[in-house]
Formats: C-alpha cells, structure tokens, sequence
C-alpha cells in the first residue's frame, strides 16, 4: 500500500482524510485506486480525458514525478504520494481546455456534492478569452 | 437565467452571477468587511468560477490559479491620469486598480523608482531607446517589496498570524522588512544554499530564516502543504493571487513615466513568470480604463541558461515546459526550476511576438559591470541576464530600429555581490581585472609610482 497525501482542497472528496493508504504498482495506479474510493475526487484530480489535471503536481517521496517516469512511475510500500496544486501554470493549452469544457459542461454537475456552499460556483459562464496588451 | 456578459480587460465576465457574499474561506482571519465594490473577488483562470477573496489560491473546481477580478468600468470611473499624478509617490498612487480598501495605515516605501534613460548603455547594444526601470532602489533592494506590500496590508487587515514565504532570497527580504514594518512576525523558507547576504538581510529585519536542504522548488513544495496547514499568510502560495497584483505597478509607473504610453517592448527576468504575465496585464488593464491607448508591446522574457524551462520551450516550440530538476546558474533569484506561470507567459510572450532569452552565466556576468559601469546603476545577476536578454533579443530582431526599450532591473547588485566576477581572472577581494589595486603602502610615492606603472 502506498500512502497518499491529500491537500486540504481536496478533502472535501475524502471526508477529511489527509491520509489514505491505497494499492497500486504504479503512480497511476494508485491514484486510480484513490479515484475508485473517493469518486468525488476524480473532477479535481482529471480532465475531461481522464489524464492527470495539469494544475496538480504530484510528488512520489518528495521528487516531482515529471522526474521520474510520470504516472509509470513503479511505487512501493513505504512510498509517500503527494498531491498538490501547481498554484499557477495557467493556460498553456487554454483554448484545448475551453473547447473541451464547453463539451463537457452538460456534464458538468453544477451542485456538486463535493463542495461546501461557499465553494459552489457561482458563475456559469464559459471560460473566457483572455487578450493581452500585446 | 439572462446573462450579460460585459467586457473588462479583455475578458468576458458574468455579471449576472455576482459573486457570493460568504466570508472568504478562513473567515476567522477576516475582520474586514465585504470588498470593495472596485474589487470583485477572485476568479479561476481556466475554468472562470468566481470566488471571494480571501487566503485561497486554487479553484475548487479544477484546481486553476486565481486571480483578482476587477470592476475595471467602474475604476475607469473613478480615476483618470490628474487624480494618480496629485498623489504623493509610491504605489499607493494607484489605489484603484489594486486590490486593496485602501492606503493601508502603515507600508514600507515602496514604488516611484526611477526610469532612467540609458544612452550609453542602449549606444553599446544598439537600441535607440532604452530605458532601464530601477527596481535595485526599493526599500528591501528589489521589485518584491511591491507584490510584498499587498502581502502586508492584506495580513493586517485579515489579522493574520504570520507573514512567511518561499524565496529564491529577494522575496525573502521584502517579505521580512515589510513584516517587520507592521509588526508581524516573519517566516523565511529558503534554499540552504543561497547567498549569504540575502540571509544576512532577510534577518536584519528580525526573520526566522529556515534554509532547507533542497532547490527552490522543494521549498515551494514544503511551502505549500505549510502554508494549508498553519493559516500563516505566504505571500507567495496563499496570499499569491493578491500579492502578485502588486507587480501591476511597475507596468503603472512605466506608463506613467513616459508620459501615460507604453513601450514598444518590454525587457524583464523570468523567475516564476508572475512578473511578466503581471505587466501583460497591468498594461492591458491601463488601456481598458482609458489611461494610456492601446498599443501592441513585445514582451522578452530573460533567464538563465542554466534554469531555462520557459526559453527552452519557446525556442523549440514546444506547447509545455519541461521543469528542470537541479538548477545550475549563479542566478539564484531566476533559479527556479518549475515555474508556476511559466506555461501562461510561455503563451503570452508567443502571442505578443516576442521572445525568451537563455542567457549563460559569462554574458550575465558582463551585462551586470556594462549596466554599472555604462549607467551607473548595479543591478543583482537578474538585471545581467535582463541586459543580456535585450541584447540577444535586439541580435535576434524582437527588437528592430527605433524602438522604445524599457528593461526592468528588479534587484540591486548588493545581494549578488560575487556575481560580476564570473568570467573575470580575478576572483571577489583579489586584485587585477576587476579594478582593485594591490594593497599599496600608505605613502603618496608608493601610489603615484602605481599609479604610472598602470598607465
């Protein structure tokens, strides 16, 4: 089993737990054992195509495992998986993600139970062009 | 539901939704009352829901970044260029376009630096127009103390505990001098091995300095999982979608400065990449409240061509940055690894047709003693590589004849005093190339005798 950090936004999809042990060889398989047990994680945890959301970075014993061999990377049981968010990184591949939100909206569930009420969304609006001065 | 959709700063927002009056999520911390009516509350980049500000930076959603969501008509509104110039300097000047009530009761003295028209300097890379913005003179020594005062004043109107931060050294500096001056305790988390006058100065200012045994970006990684977990505000991780709001100003005084225009292009270091997305959108922002008009401004980023993701990616046209794993610059304050904005400016400079430089360590070494010697202005290694980036950027033709240059020197040379040897035969403290003479004996005939043998 290897253990896997949760950072406080994403606890709500885990009733509170900070820490779960979970089965897996792999990186990927370990959070595919996280989403299969809390599937209220998976909206945060994957986009649309099922990969990893690009806003979370994940750490395997504190190495970014975009070091390391990504989701193949083998783990094992005394391995630590960290999840947290990247902060910023923002819209490298912005106009592939609006395209694909805009289809996936309908699926979109809009009172997600996996969030408090102040965390609601509060805006249906598309994502939006952003345009630069330059 | 009818939505209307208005747009501001080049960005269409719901204004059917408004954005829930809830505290912001560590409510406990907040004794200010609900935002200012300028100030809308923060937004997700990616997926646009709305959230109140507060000490939160990830979507709930998506887990995009956030940023600070303005009311930029009614700003227009309420300022127009006689009202900022009536003001006294610094960057309360542009209260209205930062996220902030108001003049907070006690701040460091931070903006109002100098735009220097760099003749000599411009003749030696061969740009017409070159103006150099001194960010070395800031109250803390760089451009930091700007994003830091938002940082502070926020942390007192929320009462939070603690200021603290994840530093590359500049920030480390900024963020405990302006602790220091409303009176918060401060907390540093560094690389151990960053330069030691950056430690020296973040403690003068009465910071616990916690060096950790790893790079930058394992400090942000502990950082971030600290920050969730003490409620302190990190001005770079909690408080960041606010604190980054700050760097705006440099793009506010830069406009101001040349008489409420803009550039042509805009020179400046790439570190974690918020300081140049902050000025796309700081100028961007000027034009929509009817400040300056709406020019095209060609952004060159710099950095170091031993931490390089974002100018790797753009010179091979990838779509994403690698991160680079261990850094290998003497431009610490660059010598970041991952790049939490770095694929968003990695976008913005390519849709602005401008350009990333990577610049090796010799050539930083010689833009620091050109700008000094050239302008007599000493900027720390992320002004060397900015100065060099211009020049590759000119060599490149980013820059073409005539235009009108403006290259941000964000730290002064003071925090990288070794720096400018790199390159040179003699190393800090040793006579020779660098312009120290020997140890002489104290006689006017042992010095005059120098003195000719020089000659």
């Amino acid at each position: 089993m290897t253990t896997v950090r949760i950072p406080p936004v994403l606890r709500q999809a885990t009733e509170g737990a900070k820490r779960i042990e979970l089965p897996g060889a792999t990186v990927g398989e370990v959070l595919a054992s996280l989403v299969a047990s809390h599937p209220a994680i998976a909206p945060q945890l994957l986009d649309g195509a099922g990969e990893l959301n690009r806003f979370v970075n994940v750490f395997l014993n504190e190495t970014d495992i975009r070091h390391l061999k990504a989701l193949e990377t083998p783990t094992g049981e005394q391995d630590t998986l960290i999840l947290l968010p990247a902060m910023a990184g923002g819209a490298g591949d912005y106009r592939r993600r609006r395209r694909r939100r805009a289809a996936d909206a309908d699926q979109m569930p809009r009172s997600d139970a996996s969030m408090a009420p102040a965390d609601r969304p509060t805006a249906g609006s598309p994502p939006a062009r952003r345009s630069g001065s330059c | 539901m009818t939505t209307t959709l208005v747009q501001t700063a080049g960005t269409l927002v719901d204004h059917s939704a408004e954005p829930p009056t809830e505290p912001p999520a560590h409510s406990s911390a907040v004794s200010s009352p609900a935002t200012s009516s300028r100030v809308l509350g923060l937004i997700c980049r990616s997926c646009r829901l709305e959230q109140p500000l507060g000490l939160r930076y990830v979507c709930p959603h998506c887990f995009g970044p956030l940023q600070v969501r303005y009311d930029l008509k009614l700003i227009a509104e309420l300022v127009d260029r006689s009202v900022i110039e009536s003001r006294p300097p610094g960057i309360w000047r542009y209260l209205e376009l930062l996220p902030v009530e108001r003049v907070p009761r006690r701040s460091l003295a931070v903006g109002s630096t100098p735009l220097i028209a760099a003749e000599r300097l411009g003749a030696s890379l061969g740009i017409d127009r070159l103006w150099l913005k001194d960010d070395t003179r800031n109250p803390s020594l760089s451009f930091k103390d700007r994003a830091v005062a938002i940082a502070a004043a926020l942390a007192m109107d929320w009462e939070l505990p603690a200021l603290a931060c994840a530093s590359t050294g500049n920030l480390a500096a900024a963020t405990a001098a302006a602790a220091a001056g409303v009176g918060l305790p401060a907390y540093v988390f560094i690389p151990a091995d960053l330069e030691r006058a950056k430690i020296e100065h973040a403690l003068a200012y009465g910071a616990t300095v916690v060096p950790l045994d790893g790079t930058y970006d394992d400090v942000n990684r502990v950082c971030i999982e600290l920050a969730d977990e003490t409620g302190w505000g990190f001005v770079n991780i909690n408080l960041r979608p606010l604190y980054t709001e700050g760097s705006r100003t440099v793009a506010f005084e830069i406009a101001e400065g040349l008489g409420w225009r803009s550039p042509d292009v805009v020179v400046v270091p790439i570190g974690s990449g918020a300081l140049l997305g902050k000025l796309v959108q700081g100028f961007d922002e000027l034009a929509t409240v009817g400040l300056i008009a709406r020019r095209p401004i060609r952004f060159v980023g710099a950095q170091a061509a031993g931490c390089a993701p974002v100018a790797d990616a753009w010179s091979t046209g990838a779509a994403e940055m690698v991160p680079v794993r261990r850094p290998n610059t003497i431009v610490r304050s660059l010598a970041i690894g991952s790049p939490a904005d770095g694929s968003h400016v990695l976008r913005l400079v390519r849709e602005c047709g401008g350009s990333v430089e990577a610049i090796a360590d010799a050539n930083t070494a010689a833009a620091i003693r050109d700008v000094a010697a050239l302008e007599g202005i000493y900027p720390e290694t992320a002004g060397g590589v900015t100065l060099a980036a211009a020049r590759a950027a000119r060599e490149r033709g980013i820059i073409r004849d005539g235009d009108e240059v403006v290259a941000l020197l964000t730290g002064n040379g003071l925090k990288t005093p070794d720096a400018r040897h790199v390159g040179l035969r003699a190393g800090p403290g040793e006579p020779g190339e660098g312009g120290l003479a020997p140890v002489l004996p104290a006689t006017f005939d042992a010095v005059e005798s120098w003195l000719e043998g020089r000659s």
